[in-house]
């Protein structure tokens, strides 16, 4: 605790010494004026019409460096310079507690810089709908990265007694450091050494905080980064003790000490590389995290599911950052899948073998990409696919399906994935479900399911109807051995037992006798349901032809069994009274309207709505949801 | 107290010192005495910490100062030649900064702080910044950090650097009166500073150690000078023949008169000298003029020490 206070008094003193001149005025002040400058100009704030502040942390990276250098440049120089130095190294004080004080007090003046963009966020959490996640972690990721950072200008501040030189050192240090990661010196290099100097730079984490994921991973870094560099830094201070480098037992003590400090620091980096699952997603919506809906497709497995990713080492400059990132979902997807799921990545150039099998048996194929830059065009036959393969299914995804091009303000072309989780989690459904399709329907179906026909005595019964009934009679009887006793058939007769029974689901489900024609006096009952304990639906008799009879009951016996039914969820925006003379809102009404192109949310809504308390049975609900196209509905499929 | 061992320091090729050994007891007061660049700051950063030695070793009240840094450092009060204070603070605030990082303990640290602004006179000035201290008044503040928390050995370099005389009055009379509960060591270039308040001194020359002398052997004289007329002519050869005497040099001394410088044996007692010197002459039948013990000052030793050799 001692030892504590003297780090805080060390703080302490700097920063009353920081403030002492003008200059560090000047440096907080120019901090800020640019910070705006790039937020309000650069970034054109106001031209995005996007309420967050990632404007405010996309040059975070490169402006830190010259703060933190500034902040630190004259730490140690100058007590060098003026020799106040020797006072510091006759204290009965390890050197860490000065060396952590002089820490402190550049990281609170980061703070104080900081404190002063703080306006930014609130003035947008108060003029529009901000998430905090993001705009925390992008924080704290400027604050880790400060981190890194000061320890490293502090480093090299103990290394010179000029200050100016301290400067330039660290802002080439550290710009060393944010170089390593980003797309100017990655570029050079192919996919996988281009990610390994990703992870090796600053920026490229910085950036993947920023969007609100906070790793584990990447907290250590910058930990690590920043430990680090301080202890750099006391061995550096120890050596000015020394005359000239020789082996003597303190100073191989010394050395031995910082050398296996770093490579604890290193080690762990490598150790924590494989951990991947300890990371928390701070956006509000879960952005980056597999959904719910993904999980319970998974869990739902039963095989070993293959995600196998086809990407080239060399691809279209647009396309190449986006690699990591579906890799870095895929291997989401391996850690949900809990060893059900197994994601590999494939360079098909490198494997002419896996090559092959892509192209005949997947029918996967490279893309030609016309590659230009300054210098040169060329074409390039990269490979930008994924394929998800369930027992005998697969399917597979291209770079059309994966990505969306927005055409940004300055015409450039601006390519992202377009929703890389529901794709994948999409293809995986429909493999699961093509596969489960080839098994028998009744081993799906955990509950006995009745079928039971209001049908009114034969007596009755137009002729059509009567063959129609007898045809089905047979079929159901057929199915009922065959369904290991989870099927039993029943039919009643609504007008027997002084119509009960036809008052009843007349009461319950609306089923009014019907007639064939005008000319006809007789009513007559022709519904026919399934039902189990929970839920009774209707099957429909359409036009009364035997032949569909089979694809009709199992429509209908689908929706008892397990991984066969979707859900179809609908957002739709409260309509108030400003928006309501822009676009026309129809009275709900209680018809049916047919769901066409053009009809507006509120249509949809009303039809939904009256559809819901029975639902029919159509072979086109069980078939998958195309509406993707429709882009003011959003289909979730569970 | 302090156990200096053969302690050598080697800056590149240049060696700043060179085998030194020596040995100080407790509350003595020992000056370091030499040119510029003859090893004195040198020695006082190894002793204080600052700098490892190259070799040789240094204990401190029986403990390797290389082992035990920290624990001997918290009983070190130290002023480096180069004063360590920041221009921008409060000459009351660097004392209490001071005393933190020096480990004393918050609840004296008020009291520590106080106690060396009165030592060191600093009272009017302790709200000031220190840039705006003369030169004098720095180095005083600068005095005040070593003291503080009352440390047992003090290793000063130079402490009266740019100090009036007066203040360097002051300052003699407050090491002086530091050195009855420390031990304290001082370099200087100013031979009176080690003259008035040093029990002992240690000259250095060329990152060696010439001389390790108390000061009150230093002073003592064996030789005695002797002036008589000429009338007795073998005055010399009777001289000689006194047991006290070792050697004698004989020199003219205006008219009919001489002078002689004589050398006394080692062990010779100076009274008992003197008074068979001048029974001598007297019974020679030669007059009497003076007889005086010669006292070197220590000026005299310094250009003797530093003359001698290359």
């Amino acid at each position: 605790m001692a030892r504590n206070r003297v780090a805080r008094r060390v703080a302490q003193k700097e920063v009353l010494l920081f403030f002492a001149s003008p200059v560090a005025w000047l440096f907080l002040a120019s901090f800020s004026a640019v910070t705006f400058f790039i937020f309000f100009w650069l970034e054109s704030f106001f031209a995005r019409n996007i309420a967050d502040i990632r404007p405010l942390f996309e040059w975070m990276p490169v402006l830190l460096i010259f703060l933190s250098s500034a902040l630190t440049m004259r730490m140690w120089s100058e007590e060098r310079r003026t020799g106040t130095i020797e006072h510091i190294l006759t204290q009965p004080v390890s050197l860490w507690y000065f060396v952590l004080g002089k820490f402190r007090a550049c990281f609170t003046l980061l703070l104080l810089a900081l404190v002063a963009t703080l306006p930014l966020p609130v003035t947008v959490a108060l003029i529009g709908d901000l998430d905090w996640g993001p705009v925390a972690a992008a924080y704290m990721a400027t604050c880790l990265l400060g981190a890194t950072y000061i320890s490293a200008g502090l480093f090299i501040s103990s290394l010179t007694d000029n200050p100016i030189v301290s400067l330039i050192g660290s802002v080439a240090l550290c710009g060393l450091l944010y170089l390593a990661g980003s797309p100017t010196l990655t570029d050079f290099f192919d996919t996988s050494a281009g990610e390994a100097l990703r992870l090796l730079g600053t920026g490229a984490r910085f950036e993947s905080i920023t969007r609100g994921v906070l790793d584990l991973r990447d907290l250590w870094y910058y930990l690590s980064l920043s430990i680090g560099f301080l202890t750099l830094n006391v061995y550096c201070l120890e050596r000015l003790r020394w005359s000239g480098v020789s082996s003597t037992a303190r100073q191989k003590y010394w050395r031995a000490a910082t050398l296996l400090v770093l490579l604890n620091l290193l080690l762990a980096n490598l150790w924590l590389g494989r951990i991947d699952s300890l990371r928390v997603d701070l956006t509000q919506g879960r952005l980056y995290s597999i959904s719910q809906s993904t999980r319970q497709f998974l869990d739902r497995l039963e095989e070993p599911l293959l995600i196998r990713g086809y990407f080239s080492a060399k691809t279209h400059p647009l396309l190449a950052p986006l690699v990591p990132q579906l890799r870095d979902l895929m291997r989401e997807y391996a850690v949900a899948g809990k060893g059900k799921v197994r994601v590999e990545f494939i360079d098909p150039v490198e494997n002419p073998e896996q090559e092959q099998e892509a192209n005949e048996r997947f029918g996967i194929r490279a893309t030609p990409f016309q590659v230009a830059d300054r210098y040169q065009s060329s074409l390039v036959n990269s490979y930008f696919n994924v394929l998800v393969q369930y027992g005998s299914e697969h399917q597979t995804l291209g770079f059309r399906e994966l990505i969306e091009v927005r055409t940004a303000a300055n015409a450039a072309a601006d390519i992202m994935l377009r929703n890389p989780e529901y794709d994948i989690t999409r293809a995986i459904k429909n493999v699961l479900y093509n596969y489960q399709m080839g098994g028998s329907l009744f081993e799906r179906i955990d509950e006995p399911v009745e079928f039971i026909g209001y049908v009114s005595g034969d007596g009755l019964l137009p002729q059509t109807l009567l063959a129609y009934k007898n045809s089905i009679r047979a079929q159901l009887d057929a199915i009922v051995p065959r369904s290991d006793g989870k099927f039993s058939v029943r039919f009643i007769e609504p007008e027997s037992r002084g119509g009960q029974v036809a008052s009843q689901i007349s009461e319950e489900w609306g089923f009014r006798p019907m007639v064939t024609g005008l000319d006809q006096e007789s009513p007559f009952y022709f519904y026919l349901t399934l039902a189990d304990s929970h839920q009774v639906v209707q099957l429909p008799t359409d036009d009364f032809d035997p032949g569909n009879f089979r694809t009709v009951l199992d429509a209908g016996l689908k929706r008892f069994a397990s991984g066969f039914t979707r859900t179809v969820a609908l957002s739709v925006p409260e309509v108030n009274e400003q928006m309501a003379p822009s676009i026309w809102v129809p009275r709900p009404s209680a018809t049916w309207r047919k769901p066409f192109h053009g009809t507006t949310v509120s249509d949809w809504k009303t039809w939904l709505m009256a559809r819901s308390h029975l639902t029919p049975i159509s072979s086109r609900w069980s078939r998958p949801t195309t509406w993707t196209n429709n882009r003011s509905l959003r289909l979730t499929s569970s | 107290m302090i156990e200096v061992r053969s302690l050598t320091r080697r800056y590149g090729k240049t060696t700043a010192v060179d085998g030194v050994s020596f040995s100080i007891g407790k509350n003595e007061i020992v000056g370091l005495l030499g040119h510029n660049g003859a090893g004195k700051t040198t020695i006082m950063r190894m002793l204080s910490g600052y700098l490892e030695p190259s070799g040789g070793t240094i204990h401190i009240d029986g403990t390797p100062l290389a082992d035990n840094r920290l624990v001997i450092q918290r009983q070190l009060g130290y002023l480096p030649e180069s004063l360590p204070v920041y221009p921008d603070m409060m000459v009351a605030d660097y004392l209490h900064y001071a005393a933190t990082i020096k480990g004393v303990a918050p609840e004296q640290r008020y009291h520590a702080v106080r106690q060396a602004i009165v030592a060191t006179d600093l009272g009017k000035r302790a709200l000031d910044p220190v840039a705006t201290l003369s030169r004098g008044l720095k180095q005083r503040v600068g005095v005040a950090q070593a003291i503080l928390g009352k440390p047992r050995l003090l290793i000063l370099d130079e402490p009266t650097n740019g100090l009036d005389p007066q203040q360097t009055d002051h300052m003699r009379r407050l090491i002086q009166r530091l050195a009855r509960q420390a031990t304290v060591i001082l370099s200087t270039h100013i031979m009176q500073e080690v003259d008035a308040i040093c029990d002992r001194v240690l000259v250095l020359r060329h990152g060696k150690l010439a001389l390790d002398k108390r000061l009150d052997t230093l002073r003592q004289s064996r030789t005695m000078l002797l002036r008589t007329d000429n009338s007795v002519d073998s005055l010399a050869g009777y001289l000689l023949k006194m047991p006290q005497v070792e050697a004698l040099q004989q020199h003219a001394d205006g008219d009919n008169r001489s002078r002689y410088t004589l050398t006394l044996h080692e062990k010779a007692d100076m009274d008992t000298a003197a008074n068979n010197l001048a029974r001598c002459v007297i019974e020679a039948g030669a007059r009497l003029y003076q007889l005086r013990p010669v006292v070197k000052g220590l000026e005299a030793v310094f250009h003797e020490v530093n003359s001698d050799g290359p």
